[in-house]
């Protein structure tokens, strides 16, 4: 070849490069990215078809919310303590136990990046309430914990401990002492019941699907006493509240 | 007829030359056009097939999902009912079931065994303590044996025993009993599966 032709091959060379700098490389890299970009939304589109078929069909499940209503009440969003003192009493009045006391301790286990541990006092009104706050990872429930202390007969007891097994709130009893003296049988337990604020789950198609296991579940819960909707009680107000009612 | 060339060398070789450099700027431009073309055709796929599509399925997801808005209750319910029939699996499984515990625990004690306290605690070891009165050794070993059978314990160890006299109410009478402790602990929080339970 002689010089003219390299002149040529070596100006070619340049222009092909030019040019595929400059236009071909970034129409390329953007079609690419187009292409991969309308894979990416056809699948969440195909997702979204998904969940709102699976939430259509939650639409004709009438239970959803009854059952909402129950997973509520087992793991409520707040502590409420309230209500945990009146089921653990009613279970026990149900089981013809006599509640001889009942305490309460609030632990509060939430999910922080350190683990730490800090406790306070607080004092309400004459009476003192200890509040551990423990810091753990990887843990987002939070637990009341109680003791409460029964007498009645042995089978009456057996009855209760069934009853905490399907209560409508969801209880562990951690610890008892059972005793039998002056022809009385005494339990004194230890446990704890639950509460979460919110919910960790992420919004995707697994985690809104409810499947039969989950309704069942929640289904053969068994709720005791009532709660108090401060509307409806009566009876407030007392010209000497020292006075014996 | 026999064509012959009369021209001198040099220009036959200049000839030659031009016709090289001929051919190679015609590949040479016919590259240049391959890749131009190349490009255009990338631009116009982009334009008229890529871009429109993209365009269009986002369109879609924006109108699925002012659609699903309409379903956010309804999501947030489905979402906090899973969350909490997964935390309360995961709470029940570490949770003892105790009144088939206890009812194992009665069914395991003989004829002659009285309970004087039982204190359990599944934080602590042993998990059970449990304090009683009876007629004899044997009594208590059988009892002991009857709780290592059992499905829900284990680590079954005799404390202790001592002899105490006591007087019957209804006859006046001074008996001898023996007092006894025993420790133990859970094998099994929650009920066996019928599998364990043949094994056992």
């Amino acid at each position: 070849m002689n010089r003219a032709s390299w002149v040529i091959v070596a100006i070619t060379f340049l222009i092909i490069a030019a040019l595929g700098v400059l236009y071909l490389w970034p129409v390329a890299k953007s079609s690419w990215n187009i292409y991969q970009e309308t894979n990416q939304t056809k699948k969440d589109l195909e997702d979204i078809s998904k969940r709102k078929e699976v939430l259509t069909e939650l639409t004709k499940n009438d239970k959803l919310s009854y059952l909402y209503n129950i997973a509520s009440t087992y793991i409520p969003e707040e502590s409420k303590s309230g209500e945990l003192v009146i089921e653990l009493t009613a279970m026990a009045n149900q089981s013809n136990l006599k509640v001889e006391q009942v305490s309460l301790e609030q632990i509060e286990k939430t999910q922080k990046s350190n683990e730490e541990t800090t406790d306070k006092k607080t004092e309400t009104a004459g009476s003192s309430q200890k509040t551990s706050t423990t810091n753990v990872q990887e843990t987002s429930s939070q637990e009341v914990d109680f003791s409460m202390k029964v007498s009645g007969t042995f089978a009456d007891f057996l009855n209760f401990l069934k009853a905490t097994e399907t209560s409508s709130r969801l209880i562990s009893i951690t610890a008892m002492n059972l005793n039998q003296s002056n022809d009385q049988f005494i339990a004194q337990l230890n446990g704890k019941a639950y509460w979460k604020k919110g919910t960790d789950l992420e919004k995707n198609l697994t985690n809104i699907e409810i499947s039969k296991e989950t309704i069942a579940k929640f289904q053969n819960l068994k709720s005791y006493g009532t709660p108090i909707d401060l509307p409806t009680e009566s009876g407030f107000g007392r010209p000497d509240p020292f006075a014996e009612f | 007829m026999v064509n012959i060339n009369l021209l001198p060398p040099q220009i036959k070789l200049k000839i030659k030359r031009n016709k090289q450099v001929a051919n190679i700027f015609s590949i040479c431009l016919v590259i240049v056009i391959g890749v131009g073309v190349l490009g255009v055709i990338f631009s116009s796929v982009k334009a008229t097939l890529l871009e429109p599509k993209l365009n269009s399925l986002k369109e879609q997801i924006k109108e699925a999902g002012i659609n699903l808005g309409t379903f956010g209750e309804l999501e947030n319910q489905a979402l906090f009912l899973n969350d909490r029939a997964k935390l309360a699996s995961s709470i029940e499984e570490k949770r003892p079931v105790w009144s088939y515990i206890i009812q194992d625990l009665i069914n395991s004690v003989p004829q002659d065994v009285q309970f004087v306290s039982l204190t359990a605690d599944i934080d602590k070891t042993p998990n059970f303590v449990l304090q009683g009165n009876t007629t004899s050794e044997r009594e208590i070993i059988k009892f002991k044996e009857k709780l290592e059978n059992s499905q829900f314990f284990k680590d079954v160890a005799f404390k202790s025993s001592s002899t105490t006299a006591s007087t019957t109410s209804t006859e006046k009478k001074e008996e001898s009993k023996l007092s006894f402790e025993l420790e133990f602990n859970l094998e099994n929080l929650s009920v066996p599966s019928q599998e364990n339970k043949e094994v056992k």
